[in-house]
């Protein structure tokens, strides 16, 4: 009898060993996106989608993160190892050799707050008092007016920011 | 892994050993059974020598029991652990005291002038300690922004936890009065302090922890000394209890 409850504990505490709970699952709640909803600016209320739209970082060695899609609403990641990032919103109209894209500059401003998950996860940053700017080109620029709807960047369930266009 | 496996190949030849022992039994019933009453004390020899061969961890416990009954002990360990916790996104030291106090139930049988034991023991288990996060990474699967390793200690000091435990123990008496015993330990959290913003992810004397789980697991290979106090006479005959 007492052999048996041994060999069901050693072999319980065998099997205990080589659990995994050292990669951090999927789903798990990590560093959220900026999500962004592109509305019409002629009417404020209105989603309107951009005709192919190119998203990447404006640094040296730049990444695109969307390339020429048709959307009215994107979730783009901010630097975790900085209090800016940098991105080109690019529009581009017309197809072929008529092809014009307008490159608007923008720049978002915050400030980090690196929040513990588990060890599998590690950490995840929040992002808060969220400011963006908007490269001024005149007439040349394509989005028309920013508006931030939550500056404090904690889940990707609502939009953070309207660009009008 | 490896010193698990040779932990189960002792624990089933003591148990062979005992199997064996128990043939024959109850026969003599006219010589009276001597059975020692003392204080044993010992140390455990594992946490020693993982010292000197696991890089980041040192450790030590003493162990005492008292017996109470023919079948009780009063068990106590006191110890003593230092370890370093390294994960891909996470690295922290962890480094205290405990000490787990209880009781063991001796399950075993012994043959005429025996005294080994299987002991079935509870614990409660309470450690003081310190942890550090050494360094730390932004978990990430965006390759625009590569998280960095970010090195800012923080130190949270005096954290304390609470866990039950229950352990099962062989001893075998290699020369008089010297134990050999060899033990599994299942554990249970009770309470702890939450360092802020970060976790812990080693208890001293709970060893390592789990995100999913309050379960903890642990082992020990004690070799330890029974000081004999008094002596007791039992006739096998008035023994049925």
């Amino acid at each position: 009898m007492f052999k048996r409850i041994v060999v069901l504990i050693l072999l319980m505490l065998a099997f205990k060993g080589c659990t995994r709970d050292d990669l951090c699952p999927e789903g798990t709640a990590t560093t959220p996106n900026l999500v962004i909803r592109f509305n019409n600016i002629d009417n404020e209320s209105q989603y309107k989608k951009v005709v192919k739209l190119t998203v990447e970082t404006d640094y040296e060695d730049s990444t695109t993160i969307l390339s020429l899609i048709e959307t009215d609403s994107i979730a783009i990641p901010l630097n975790v190892n900085s209090d800016t990032t940098k991105y080109r919103f690019i529009r581009t109209t017309g197809t072929g050799d008529d092809a014009v894209s307008n490159v608007d500059k923008l720049m978002f401003v915050y400030n980090r707050k690196d929040i513990y998950i588990n060890r599998a996860c590690g950490f995840s940053t929040e992002f808060e008092s969220l400011d963006i700017t908007l490269e001024d080109e005149g007439s040349n620029n394509w989005i028309k007016g920013i508006q931030i709807k939550r500056d404090t960047i904690v889940d990707e369930k609502q939009a953070h920011l309207t660009i009008f266009h | 892994m490896k010193n698990k496996l040779t932990l189960l190949f002792f624990i089933s030849l003591l148990f062979c050993a005992s199997l064996n022992a128990q043939k024959g039994n109850k026969q003599n019933d006219t010589i009276p059974k001597i059975e020692k009453y003392g204080i044993r004390v010992g140390i455990d020899i594992a946490k020693p020598i993982r010292t000197l061969i696991e890089n980041g961890y040192s450790g030590f416990e003493i162990s005492g029991d008292f017996r109470v009954t023919k079948r009780f002990y009063a068990a106590v360990e006191l110890g003593n652990e230092k370890k370093d916790w390294i994960e891909p996104y996470v690295s922290a030291k962890t480094s205290g005291s405990y000490a787990k106090i209880g009781f063991d139930f001796n399950a075993y049988e012994n043959w005429l002038g025996m005294t080994n034991s299987i002991n079935l023991g509870l614990r409660y288990g309470f450690s003081s300690f310190n942890q550090e996060l050494l360094s730390y990474k932004i978990y990430t699967n965006n390759p625009a922004f590569p998280s960095q390793v970010i090195t800012n200690p923080q130190e949270f000091g005096g954290l304390t936890a609470h866990w039950a435990e229950f352990i099962l123990s062989v001893k075998t008496e290699v020369a008089k009065n010297l134990y050999l015993s060899i033990n599994a330990q299942l554990k249970r959290k009770i309470t702890e302090d939450q360092p802020e913003n970060f976790d812990n992810l080693y208890i001293p004397g709970f060893h390592r922890t789990y995100d999913y789980s309050k379960f903890g697991v642990g082992y020990g290979y004690s070799i330890s000394y029974m000081i004999p106090i008094f002596k007791k006479a039992t006739y096998p005959k008035s023994e049925e209890e």
